[in-house]
């Protein structure tokens, strides 16, 4: 199967190539539109950036308006993204479509480069991982997290303002109904990714074994049983929440808890084996996709190897040449490579210019 | 924010029309251009439209929705005294559910949700009022018509714990598969509530 993508006047990008739909390795210098290239598509998929909240930083400078269209020839299907300053708007076959409704069409998980980072030393950053991948597998799972959230804030603001515990009660039953359902996803989601991570990453690091579980108290309850369990810790924590002001329990506390034999993964994960764990945790959810009937995950990684040794990231193409991916890398050495088990872009000044299967247009400096 | 318009009477023109709802400084500004343009008449009407109106719709004293009489003709029609009574949020609610023509019965308008965040509590709402026509015996039953938000669902989990000890039938509506939706995209907090609100065929 193959795809068209037409961009225009978005960042520095203009692009008109028909691409192989299967692993695609995007290779370009700095500031060549690399990373642009993944939030046009990711755009597509969330009708927001993953970089800015700003429609009018998007556009190239000097336009008012930016377009974006994916066409899949061989079943003549066509979906167009029309982006101006104030709006965007998302059509299917000619058809306004809303971003959620595609993206049960064309669910989309991006790893990002300089945004993923902070993973090892914030778990606000590992919550965000948990959410994206579901977000990515379950689109219904944005209005879960979004009624979660709601209570959380009315329930906060309700015990600051010194409500009665019988006026404050129907947002306890809406708090703990919300995020019951927001720990059952964060928990189907790791016991079923588990496995796959775990010996990816033996495969990667033989010394290092991982053991991932959510971090919250309660991760060993049974679904059907959270919510009550949840209702008790709420009640526990009553006075020290009068006190403080704050909610002390529920899924905006949780982590991504990753221990090895000698300690916490995050205390002592390099830069290259957060990477890797990205990588690894990428794949395990795209596979998790495929087991459940799910349609085909699509994957964006922004420079895949940036800081992995070459020998690791020729273990890692092989998984992800099983999904629908696109790569990006700025080591000209991939150009060269004869055992890329995809297809190969380069990327300059924002236009695309295939590389011919054999190698590299220009044999030189990697 | 109103910058190089040197009269001050347009200027206040425009901050006025700018507490409008949904109304922002450009919006505003084109109105207020278009008020300047129009014949002395013509904006004769318009003031007396907006006076008449304000001072001739009021609450009604019943069910708190709009009417221009002391009580509406909803509350007055003796046909519609079926026992039942079906709690709103808003005004716009009562003429959302009143074009469907299928309730007949009375309505109570709360006059918003409750919300923390904004400083409603139930002292807020009318549901000291409600819980006066409740009391009075006059009803069988009780429709809790609000939104399938947080917010709304939460007042009706506080509605339903004031009203339960009077012992009065508590019902709420549907919330489901809307008309022309394919099952197999449909997500899954939809997806429940309509296999748990399914019907006898």
């Amino acid at each position: 199967m193959t795809w068209r993508w037409k961009i225009k006047g978005f960042r520095n990008l203009d692009i008109d190539a028909e691409l192989d739909e299967s692993l695609t390795l995007v290779v370009g210098p700095n500031a060549s539109g690399k990373t642009s290239l993944l939030e046009a598509l990711y755009w597509i998929a969330y009708g927001r950036s993953f970089r800015t909240r700003s429609a009018a930083a998007v556009l190239r400078h000097g336009h008012t308006a930016a377009n974006v269209q994916i066409e899949w020839p061989s079943s003549l299907e066509k979906v167009e993204l029309q982006l101006t300053a104030s709006a965007s708007k998302l059509r299917y076959q000619g058809q306004p479509i809303s971003f959620v409704e595609w993206r049960k069409r064309w669910p989309l998980l991006y790893i990002g480069g300089r945004e993923w980072a902070p993973l090892s030393n914030r778990s606000l950053w590992r919550r965000k991982l948990l959410d994206e991948s579901l977000l990515a597998l379950f689109p219904e799972y944005q209005e879960w997290r979004r009624r979660y959230r709601q209570a959380w804030i009315q329930r906060t603001h309700a015990l600051m303002a010194g409500w009665s515990a019988e006026a404050r009660r129907p947002w306890d039953e809406a708090f703990i109904q919300a995020g019951a359902k927001v720990w059952e996803a964060r928990n189907y989601l790791i016991r079923q990714v588990r496995e796959v991570v775990r010996s990816r990453w033996r495969f990667l690091f033989p010394q290092e074994d991982l053991e991932i579980q959510l971090w919250s108290p309660w991760v060993t309850t049974w679904e059907s049983q959270l919510p009550s369990v949840f209702q008790e810790a709420l009640r526990r924590a009553e006075s020290e929440e009068k006190n403080t002001g704050r909610c002390q329990v529920g899924p905006h506390r949780d982590d991504l808890a990753v221990r090895t034999t000698s300690g916490s993964f995050w205390d002592m994960a390099s830069a290259g084996q957060v990477r890797s764990f990205l990588i690894v945790w990428a794949d395990a959810v795209a596979e998790m996709a495929d087991k459940l009937g799910k349609v085909p995950m699509l994957l964006l990684i922004d420079d895949f190897d940036a800081e992995i040794d070459l020998p690791r990231a020729r273990l890692v193409l092989p998984w992800l040449a099983r999904h629908r991916a696109i790569l990006t890398t700025h080591r000209r050495f991939w150009l060269r490579a004869e055992d890329f088990p995809g297809q190969r872009m380069e990327i300059r000044g924002g236009r695309l210019i295939p590389v011919p299967v054999s190698g590299s247009p220009r044999a030189g400096s990697s | 924010m109103i910058t190089g318009i040197p009269l001050p009477t347009v200027q206040r023109l425009i901050r006025v029309l700018m507490t409008l709802p949904g109304v922002g400084p450009r919006t505003a500004q084109r109105l207020a251009m278009h008020v300047l343009q129009l014949p002395p008449l013509e904006v004769q009407r318009l003031v007396e439209a907006i006076q008449e109106a304000r001072a001739s719709v009021r609450l009604c004293a019943q069910c708190f929705s709009m009417t221009e009489d002391e009580v509406c003709a909803v509350c007055r029609d003796p046909q519609r005294a079926t026992g039942v009574l079906c709690v709103v949020e808003a005004p716009l609610n009562v003429w959302a559910i009143e074009r469907t023509g299928v309730f007949r019965g009375h309505y109570h308008v709360l006059m918003g949700v409750l919300s923390p965040l904004h400083g409603v509590g139930p002292e807020q709402l009318k549901i000291r009022e409600l819980m006066e026509r409740l009391r009075s015996g006059r009803y069988q039953e009780v429709v809790l018509a609000l939104n399938p938000t947080v917010e709304g669902e939460a007042t009706c989990t506080y509605l339903a714990a004031q009203i339960k000890p009077l012992g009065i039938r508590i019902t709420r509506l549907a919330a489901g598969l809307p008309m022309g939706a394919d099952i197999e995209y449909v997500d899954e907090l939809t997806l429940t509530r309509a296999l748990q609100g399914r019907l006898d065929l």
